[in-house]
């Protein structure tokens, strides 16, 4: 029998967790970024209520992904959460602010204004974090004696600001296709175009990381340009541009569903540069997931619990979306 | 103080980087208080209201006891009037 290496399977899960959560806290997220955008009454009850159902069961995967970091692979999450805490605390109180926006709107009109703004800023906030979170660990984060070993800003760059942009633009077409999908009307008609101005801007921006990144640091370089990796690392951009030709067709004929799909599959391929890039390394250069894995009775019995919950969460997960399909309507169920 | 009880000691795993950190966590608790005031005070504005005009309460007839009465509803339902506190189904219906 062949050996199965569950540090492998426990990085498998956690890359999936992770981009469980961000296609999905994504377009809850983006709907936030775009909130002010909609004009007050119908159509921003809509755009909330559209998402209202299911936002919270999507942040379950953030808690999947950050339990699990700590779990599988200590050493990567004693090294990367010091490097990146204000950002980290920035997202979580992106994050209340944003989820009690979702109650707290409805129950003065006199403070509605304050609390859509809670949930703009918030949302943006927390995307803006995530990217740069992304952006500080591709950058490189300076280890010394299995710790943290930069200094207290390290996380600050054009780098990192450029991908905490690109994740918000990447976010406003998740949530602006899911509007496309799920309103109608006036709110729809202006997700339409709100998609098409954020699609425009998630290509731009995967462009300007895509060219930023291989001249960062020579490895990534390497891992892109020379052969043979090349002939598999340049199907990734060549399937986005496919993607992305199907998404503005999908748009200009107002195809209602296949958008949100599309923008999904190009995230996905996002995540596959990512991995292009990353593999096997969970600290760029610096810590491989072997080097971070748990001890492997520990990882045994993770693996239990997870293969008990997971079923259970995408169960849940998947009767949740199926109970509010269709069109959301303005009567939610606040 | 232990951390891991016989292995590691509180000042052990602290680190230097460690402390700001520790003083940005000090953010949640005043945003804690903050929502968690918010949202009191949504809870029980509510209470210090007067009902809305041609809002009832409960009257003989209604079929059953209504259930934020609690388990003795007939105060509740015929607030000062305990002779015609209905004793039986028959006669509440």
């Amino acid at each position: 029998m062949m050996e199965i290496d569950l540090t492998v399977i426990w990085a498998a899960i956690i890359a999936f967790g992770v981009f469980a959560y961000v296609v999905m806290d994504g377009f809850d997220l983006g709907i936030g970024i775009l909130f002010p955008t909609f004009a007050v009454g119908d159509e921003r009850d809509q755009a909330m209520n559209s998402i209202a159902p299911v936002w919270d069961g999507n942040e379950t995967w953030l808690v999947l992904g950050g339990g699990g970091l700590f779990a599988a692979f200590p050493l990567a999450y004693a090294i990367i959460l010091p490097a990146t805490y204000p950002l980290i605390i920035a997202m979580l109180l992106g994050l209340v602010f944003r989820g009690v926006a979702f109650e707290f709107r409805w129950r003065d009109p006199k403070h509605r204004a304050f609390w859509d703004m809670a949930f703009t800023g918030g949302s943006f906030v927390a995307a803006m974090a995530q990217g740069m979170t992304l952006g500080a660990i591709l950058q490189g984060v300076e280890v010394a004696d299995r710790a943290y070993a930069g200094s207290w800003f390290d996380w600050l760059t054009p780098y990192t600001l450029l991908i905490g942009l690109g994740v918000v633009a990447g976010y406003a077409l998740l949530g602006s296709t899911w509007l496309v999908w799920k309103t109608e009307g006036s709110a729809q008609d202006h997700a339409y175009k709100l998609a098409f101005r954020a699609a425009i801007a998630t290509l731009a921006m995967l462009g300007a990381v895509s060219l930023y990144t291989p001249f960062l640091d020579a490895n990534y370089f390497d891992r892109w340009f020379k052969m043979p990796g090349f002939l598999f690392a340049s199907q990734v951009p060549l399937a986005t541009a496919i993607l992305a030709f199907f998404l503005f067709r999908g748009l200009a004929k107002r195809r209602e569903v296949a958008p949100f799909w599309l923008a999904l599959g190009i995230f996905l391929l996002g995540m596959a540069g990512l991995g292009v890039s990353m593999w096997p390394y969970v600290v760029p250069d610096q810590v491989t997931i072997w080097d971070a894995a748990a001890p492997y009775r520990s990882q045994v019995f993770m693996l239990i619990g997870v293969g008990l919950t997971m079923p259970l969460i995408i169960g849940y997960t998947g009767w949740a979306y199926w109970v509010f399909r269709g069109k959301v309507g303005t009567d939610g169920y606040h | 103080m232990w951390v891991v009880y016989g292995l590691l000691r509180t000042a052990g795993p602290l680190r230097r980087s460690m402390r700001p950190p520790g003083g940005l966590a000090v953010a949640f608790v005043l945003v804690y208080f903050a929502v968690f005031s918010a949202g009191t005070w949504y809870s029980l504005k509510p209470d210090g209201q007067a009902p809305p005009a041609g809002e009832l309460g409960a009257k003989r007839g209604d079929t059953g006891p209504i259930r934020t009465a609690g388990i003795t509803p007939g105060p509740t339902q015929n607030p000062g009037d305990p002779d015609v506190l209905p004793t039986s189904r028959e006669e509440a219906e």
